[in-house]
């Protein structure tokens, strides 16, 4: 009560202490406030660190560049190949870290894109035909003044040289290929023995013809992107089919196309076969890859990529692989690229350079091309290499025919945001042709109407 | 100065308070602000720093997109059917489990087991079972005659919703077990007794006394069921990615492609906004046809 009565008589000075003490003896408010006064000094100590931690490389400490790519944690050839051209990288430049971020294809644009807004993009990234919408946001630096654009013009592929300067409305090349691809027809040969079929098909009817004797019970004709929804892989067939007909979805001005004679037809040529029961449904590359690799599936049009992906499914087919020209009234091999580039925010661009080139160099694109996969740099393909590779994959050879004139699957002057717009209408609407008989001209002048209304 | 305790004010609940205030601000109030902000802007993701005002432009754009009709009538399909079957479902499976009998406890953990399993594995799990190749629910479909053996449901416009339905069910009807189920052990067991005394049928048992009797946990149900179906993405996505032809695109896959896919984060955030009024209403005006009603009760 003394104790009570003394506070009370100091209450009228109002401090915030005499309040407190109305609660605790001196001794355990004097405690108190010892204990808390160590526990903030304490967590501002820890708060500094934290923020302080990792704000600035010393001097003597490694230059780390980021580099995610899906490669990594692929598995099989291509994560071998990445790893061994990073580590020997990196063996060359002891100074230089390259931080590996492991991201599957399916998420890597979301990750980059949204890393990109955040402020937190990587320092070197791999893109394909999306390398425009980069370019355009100005998120990425022209490599004009940091690679040896004599290399480059000497002796990489027109998808270098006239794709990717074509991707920059500056006209600077962006982007440095590691690998190209092309969509070629493939086929087991003793699935066509087992059906009868002598030779591939040499035009469109024979292609029908093959597909409906290839199918059984187990087995499917063809294959193309059935999925619903999925038209980001749908583009690939319908690009295939498109250009192998003489066409393209998109004009020299960026316009798209999609009413064209070659959309129409390559449309209603996918249809028929859906129609016909000769191409399994509900399937995206990945299930028919492994079907035809399994002998579920007797022909695709695809990448060389393919033949790795299915010795892993069925070895026999390291011996039991075959390629043949396009069954169509033109040669026009659809093909891409993909390539490194590195973004303005990069605080290291010299080094981010020497990696890009050092992937795309003599040896490593040699180590690609012995996976087997498609290199950039086609001055590689000596009569001696081109004779080993043959020698050694036969069906190779019609690979290496196109590594000059493949045409890009998608529009190059189209806009980056407007093209991946116009994919998803083209999608919608082949969705409509398969899944609910839309006519196919009906369905393409109804989405070419809808993509013009992107065209700015 | 101001004072703890003594004084007028009183500031000491405030400060309790404000730790919890502070984290609401950060991750609810300020996204939704920001969110508002962005759908009135010409925003694309990956060109923040070059947004400029463009009014309700994002709005217009939204409700006259030719996806339009078909996204309000996916939704309202998707969140109608779910929630009411879901309900039924879990209503069925609580009667049966609130019933005493031998390995009722196995029994109870075996029907609450979907809710566990997660979205992504739930997808595989009836991708597998649904596929036109090699699905068992095709399989046994087609031996009682009913569909062809390569039926593809989720390539179907007509089904594919169905399909995306039938796996929603699966997952959340335990939630309406458990919670339906806790709703029943709290109606006394007199008002059976007494009804059985009366000749009470099992039929009007259930609907006179159960039904009644779990009103209260019925609407808090139902506004759960509701918004989680309205916010769902993962499973639709995963299902059919909007697909055939935008037939399953509900708002949420719809948000997704428009800002992840197209980056117009700006519209995005606008149907975002659409999404975020839409539930705010259907809370409001459920709260004051069903739960003020029962509260005032």
């Amino acid at each position: 009560m003394e104790w009570r009565k003394e506070n009370e008589q100091t209450a009228s000075h109002g401090t915030r202490e005499v309040g407190i003490k109305h609660f605790f003896t001196v001794e355990e408010y004097e405690m108190k406030r010892q204990f808390t006064c160590i526990l903030c000094i304490a967590l501002m100590v820890f708060t500094v660190n934290l923020f302080a931690a990792g704000t600035t490389e010393k001097s003597t400490e490694k230059v780390t560049i980021r580099y995610p790519h899906w490669f990594f944690g692929h598995g099989g050839n291509f994560e071998q190949w990445i790893n061994g051209a990073v580590d020997g990288f990196e063996k060359k430049y002891p100074n230089v870290h390259v931080e590996r971020e492991q991201v599957p294809y399916d998420t890597y644009w979301d990750k980059l894109d949204t890393g990109l807004a955040s402020g937190n993009p990587p320092d070197v990234a791999a893109f394909w035909f999306n390398l425009r919408k980069y370019i355009e946001a100005g998120a990425l630096m022209p490599l004009n003044d940091l690679i040896d654009m004599n290399d480059v013009n000497k002796n990489f592929s027109p998808f270098q040289t006239k794709s990717i300067p074509e991707a920059a409305p500056d006209g600077k090349t962006y982007g440095l290929a590691f690998d190209t691809g092309f969509y070629l027809p493939m086929y087991r040969p003793s699935v066509f023995r087992s059906a009868g079929i002598a030779k591939y098909a040499t035009n469109l009817d024979e292609f029908f013809t093959q597909s409906q004797k290839l199918m059984t019970k187990d087995r499917y004709g063809y294959a193309f992107v059935t999925q619903a929804g999925n038209w980001g892989e749908q583009i690939i067939n319908l690009s295939t089919w498109t250009i192998a007909l003489g066409g393209h979805w998109g004009d020299t001005k960026g316009r798209p196309t999609l009413d064209s004679k070659e959309v129409i037809q390559a449309v209603t040529y996918l249809k028929k076969l859906f129609d016909m029961g000769a191409v399994p449904k509900d399937v995206a590359h990945g299930d028919f890859r492994k079907m035809f690799a399994t002998g579920h599936v007797g022909t695709l049009i695809d990448g060389v990529w393919v033949y790795g992906l299915a010795n892993g499914w069925d070895p026999e087919t390291k011996t039991d692989f075959a390629t043949a020209p396009l069954p169509f009234p033109t040669q026009r091999v659809a093909g891409f690229y993909e390539c490194n580039s590195i973004f303005k925010a990069c605080k290291h661009p010299k080094e981010a350079a020497a990696l890009i080139q050092f992937i795309s160099n003599d040896e490593q694109q040699q180590k690609i091309a012995e996976m087997p996969h498609f290199p950039a740099r086609t001055s590689i393909f000596t009569p001696a290499l081109k004779k080993a590779l043959i020698e050694r994959w036969p069906w190779y050879a019609e690979y290496i025919n196109h590594a000059g004139n493949g045409v890009p699957m998608s529009p190059l002057s189209m806009g980056g945001e407007q093209m991946v717009e116009t994919q998803k209408i083209w999608g919608k609407y082949f969705d409509k042709v398969l899944f609910e008989n839309m006519d196919p001209k009906e369905a393409m002048t109804v989405a070419q109407k809808e993509a013009m209304a992107l065209v700015k | 100065m101001t004072k703890l305790r003594t004084g007028k004010i009183d500031i000491s609940p405030y400060l309790f308070i404000l730790p919890s205030l502070l984290i609401m601000v950060a991750f609810l109030i300020f996204p939704i602000a920001r969110a508002l902000q962005l759908s009135l802007t010409d925003t694309r993701l990956l060109e923040i720093s070059k947004a400029k005002f463009n009014g309700f432009d994002n709005y217009r754009a939204f409700f006259s997109d030719s996806s339009f009709g078909r996204v309000v009538l996916a939704t309202l399909s998707y969140v109608v059917a779910g929630v009411s079957l879901t309900y039924i479902l879990g209503l069925f499976t609580a009667s049966i489990v609130n019933k005493p009998f031998w390995g009722k406890g196995f029994v109870r953990t075996i029907l609450i087991l979907p809710w566990v399993v997660p979205s992504v594995v739930l997808v595989i799990i009836w991708k597998w079972m649904l596929s036109s190749r090699y699905g068992v629910i095709n399989f046994f479909l087609h031996e009682i005659g009913l569909i062809p053996i390569d039926f593809s449901w989720l390539s179907n416009p007509r089904f594919a919703m169905c399909a995306i339905i039938l796996a929603t069910i699966w997952k959340q009807y335990p939630l309406g077990l458990l919670i339906l189920l806790a709703g029943m052990q709290s109606i006394p067991k007199e008002l059976y007794e007494a009804a059985s005394v009366d000749g009470a049928t099992a039929f009007q048992k259930f609907f006179l006394i159960t039904i009644p009797g779990l009103r209260y946990v019925t609407t808090v149900l139902i506004l759960l069921l509701t918004i989680w179906h309205f916010g769902n993405f993962v499973i639709i996505w995963l299902m059919t990615r909007g697909g055939p032809s935008d037939i399953t695109a509900t708002f949420t896959i719809f948000t997704y492609l428009t800002t992840f896919k197209f980056h117009k984060l700006g519209m995005g955030a606008s149907i975002g906004t659409v999404i975020f009024i839409i539930s705010l209403l259907f809370t409001v005006i459920y709260y004051i046809l069903f739960v003020r009603k029962l509260v005032r009760v």
